[in-house]
């Protein structure tokens, strides 16, 4: 269940982050 | 990187905005952590703490290089209609996305907060129990050294 929430955690903050940013592979670390 | 990769592609393939995709990534994402402990993680662990990092460290990598394999190594963003729009805060001229995504990400650290509130780890000593071992420790010091 923590593993779920910290990445609904993560889903938001690529939601929030991606019309600033840019993805890559890379980017972050893969599981972001 | 997946739920940025996620973002991406809910924009090209179905022009959703950004924002109005928080509705899919998160219980998907929710989803994808949940099965990834169900079925990998927890069960590769065996039941072991530090298991865990090896686990997921091996989960990265792996999801790091099937993402090089399909999209390559391209940085890739996406265009809005408030990309470049910023927002006069004193002298200062902000972009409008860094300031929702700071209180977005308040936003979700609030939520958070509501539903995992703090807990002491459970093994760890209260602060009251650590001051009065401490005590002891230092009582015991003391006794040792001033007896003759």
């Amino acid at each position: 269940m923590s593993f779920g929430i910290g990445l609904a955690c993560l889903g938001a903050a690529a939601c929030f982050l991606l019309p600033a940013y840019y993805v890559n592979p890379t980017v972050a670390t893969a599981l972001c | 990187m997946m739920a940025l990769y996620g973002v991406y592609y809910l924009q090209r393939s179905l022009g959703l905005d950004p924002y109005v995709s928080l509705a899919v990534m998160v219980p998907m994402m929710f989803a994808a952590g949940y099965l990834a402990y169900r079925y990998v993680i927890g069960v590769a662990s065996h039941g072991r703490d530090e298991n865990i990092l090896l686990v997921t460290l091996g989960v990265a990598i792996v999801l790091e290089n099937l993402a090089l394999f399909l999209f390559k190594s391209d940085t890739r963003t996406i265009d809005t209609a408030y990309t470049f729009t910023t927002v006069p805060i004193g002298s200062a001229m902000i972009a409008l996305p860094k300031i929702v995504a700071f209180f977005g990400a308040a936003a979700t650290a609030g939520i958070l907060l509501l539903v995992m509130p703090p807990r002491p780890i459970s093994g760890a000593r209260s602060a009251p129990a650590r001051r009065s071992a401490k005590a002891r420790a230092w009582s015991a010091s003391t006794s040792s050294t001033s007896s003759p």
